[in-house]
């Protein structure tokens, strides 16, 4: 099993104490040092008030954030969990994903997703109601982008007509792309374009909201990864498909305490219906307490799974 | 299992635009291939709000210039409403274009409105055609089209660009009426339905009945039927009921009133006897208990309830393929897309897995 750290860039209002190049550096050089296989952050870039009291967050620009990160590691991969690809022009975020990936030396990890937030999608003027189909366009154009030259690609709103792309990302044919989003239509976007699923456990009320399926149970899961593997026979696709989840207890719908053999046990079962990567988060107010945090897991759980 | 999306081509009421209307069409249609859809199918309907489609064939050609892989459907091309040699002429083009991805669906048309506007006598219509949808099969397995008449004396005339192959195999005929259902056997189309019947009505009448004269015609069964759905999906079962209860009735409507279910026409037209019965069970329960009929055998609800709903269907039938029609009834456009993105999020994937049983 390999685990992801979210950086605790979100709380906006700690200012430098985790909110700065400083913190960021420092907290990604721990990670790396505890033995994290990843670090990730999410985004958000201009939620809607309502959205905010209703218990939203805030997030950096991941491109940015995930940059700092780069500079001060070595081996730490990058994840976005999740960049909501219809936000921006897919050519835009190729060419961001295609330079963070050269400049960290080949270790960014693009967890990407639909997105669901409707105040936020129409603050940035794009219509929601696309977003399902600008998110197949922009996986196409991304990938068109990394690997041809003399693009040509009418898009929805854009269209190429002879342009190329440089330079090339490090990883080829492009860093790892993981579908996030629970429906079946998911995990076939993540079976027939994508390198992995990222599901995201969503109690049913979360769900309805967040405009997903829900995922309450292991069971559910399980049942969804046995979908996963159905669509790839029927696709004949030999390459692996990498199955990254998020125990709840350590996501925004837990409180970040766990029990660590419980944890444990909850980790041998979800790698045992195919998991294979774990993403965790950890609330802290400083420094400090993070790298506490990031020591016990380290301690308790990455030693031992 | 196979799925299409049906495309009905709806002003609804006349509220909107005609350039809006076909707008949402063309946006949708563009959608079906990413969304997964085997086949778009788009009807022929002529003169007014109900459904303005008069050549689907175009519509198609225009759709085959957008796509690469979905299939393109005529459902249907009205058989009596044109004629068969532009019908065989058309339909190779559209191949040609298309790229092999040509489906013929065929019709014979029941809006009195309609028949009036092209001043052909409805009571003709059942063998109108018989003659030309005999004509027109043939024409595209041979590549040129003749006959005997008496509605279409056709000398023997080259088909081209020849068609690149025949039709048998991706033959439909609608069937809804006891005289199309036969009709449908004959020829060796696949029944297609609209759905209407309680499913077990439809599996033990209508179904029983082309299975058994496709097997006395032709010495084999035949394909799955394919039945045309109004669907509506939402997450939210109370609004998925609400919603649904609200746009499936309207369009009812559009139907009862299109069609003159209601009038005493059907009586005197040769081969609409079944209409005249359909329009006095109505009188006789009423419009409003029909229309809540009729909305319980379509396809709405949530996603895990659709499902429910098709898995029950698929063992009545023994398996089908289905249609579904996401737009109508004057819901949003915004409204539409929703429902069937998200039916294609989480229903469309699991349904193509399934597989029909050996009969």
């Amino acid at each position: 099993m390999r685990f992801s750290v979210q950086l605790p860039t979100e709380q906006v209002e700690r200012g430098d104490e985790l909110l700065s190049g400083e913190a960021v550096a420092e907290l990604s050089r721990a990670a790396e040092a505890c033995g994290f296989d990843a670090c990730f952050v999410t985004e958000h870039p201009f939620p809607p008030d309502r959205w905010m009291q209703a218990g939203g967050h805030h997030a950096l620009d991941p491109f940015v954030a995930l940059s700092f990160a780069a500079a001060a590691t070595r081996r730490i991969l990058l994840q976005t969990h999740v960049l909501v690809l219809p936000y921006r022009n897919p050519f835009l975020t190729a060419k961001a994903a295609a330079s963070l990936d050269v400049l960290s030396g080949g270790r960014l990890i693009l967890g990407v997703a639909a997105g669901y937030l409707k105040g936020e999608f129409r603050a940035l003027g794009v219509d929601p109601a696309e977003r399902n189909e600008l998110c197949d366009e922009a996986l196409r154009a991304m990938k068109a982008a990394w690997t041809e030259d003399g693009v040509c690609f009418e898009g929805r709103h854009f269209g190429a007509r002879g342009n190329s792309m440089r330079p090339r990302p490090a990883q080829r044919p492009h860093p790892p792309l993981w579908i996030g989003g629970n429906s079946r239509r998911a995990i076939r976007r993540a079976v027939e374009h994508g390198d992995g699923w990222a599901p995201f456990p969503s109690p049913a009320g979360a769900a309805g909201h967040a405009r997903t399926a829900p995922i309450e149970s292991a069971a559910e899961l399980a049942s969804r990864i046995a979908f996963a593997r159905e669509l790839c026979r029927a696709a004949s696709r030999s390459r692996p498909l990498e199955i990254c989840f998020s125990p709840p207890a350590l996501t925004v719908f837990g409180a970040g305490r766990y029990d660590p053999p419980a944890l444990r046990d909850e980790i041998g079962a979800l790698a045992a219906i195919g998991v294979g990567w774990l993403c965790v988060g950890f609330p802290a107010a400083s420094r400090a307490a993070f790298r506490a945090e990031l020591e016990r897991f380290a301690r308790e759980i990455l030693t031992l799974v | 299992m196979q799925v299409g999306m049906l495309q009905i081509f709806q002003n609804y009421l006349g509220r909107g635009s005609d350039r809006d209307m076909v707008a949402r069409e063309m946006r949708l249609a563009e959608r079906a291939e990413d969304l997964g859809f085997d086949k778009l199918w788009a009807v022929e309907h002529h003169f007014t709000d109900y459904a303005a489609c008069p050549d689907n064939v175009e519509y198609l050609a225009w759709l085959a210039g957008r796509t690469s892989r979905i299939q393109l459907a005529t459902g249907a091309v009205i058989v009596p409403w044109n004629s068969p040699l532009r019908v065989a002429e058309r339909l190779a083009l559209l191949d040609h274009l298309s790229g092999g991805r040509a489906v013929l669906g065929l019709g014979r048309g029941l809006a009195r409105v309609e028949y009036g506007g092209f001043g052909i006598d409805m009571g003709e219509s059942r063998d109108r055609f018989d003659e030309a949808s005999r004509m027109i099969i043939e024409a595209l397995d041979k590549g040129f089209i003749e006959g005997d008449g008496p509605y279409y004396p056709q000398r023997r005339t080259e088909i081209r660009p020849r068609p690149l192959r025949g039709f048998r195999d991706r033959l439909y005929c609608v069937g809804m009426s006891p005289e199309s259902v036969e009709q449908a056997a004959a020829l060796g189309g696949r029944l297609m339905i609209f759905s209407q019947q309680a499913w077990e009505t439809f599996a033990e009448g209508s179904l029983r009945e082309y299975r058994a004269s496709y097997r006395r015609h032709h010495g084999a069964d035949p394909g799955p039927p394919v039945t045309g759905d109004l669907m509506f999906c939402h997450a939210d079962p109370a609004r998925a009921e609400e919603l649904a209860m609200t746009y499936m009735p309207n369009y009812f409507l559009t139907i009862i009133k299109h069609y003159e279910i209601m009038s005493e026409h059907f009586k005197d037209t040769k081969g609409y006897a079944y209409y005249e019965t359909a329009g006095q069970l109505f009188a006789q329960v009423g419009l409003e208990t029909a229309a809540r009929g009729y909305c319980q055998v379509n396809c709405w609800g949530t996603p895990e309830q659709i499902l429910e709903k098709l898995r029950r269907r698929w063992e009545l039938l023994g398996g089908f393929e289905l249609n579904v029609i996401a737009n109508y009834g004057g819901m949003s456009f915004d409204t539409a897309r929703e429902s069937i993105e998200l039916f294609a999020n989480e229903v469309l994937p699991e349904l193509r897995r399934w597989e029909a049983a050996a009969q």
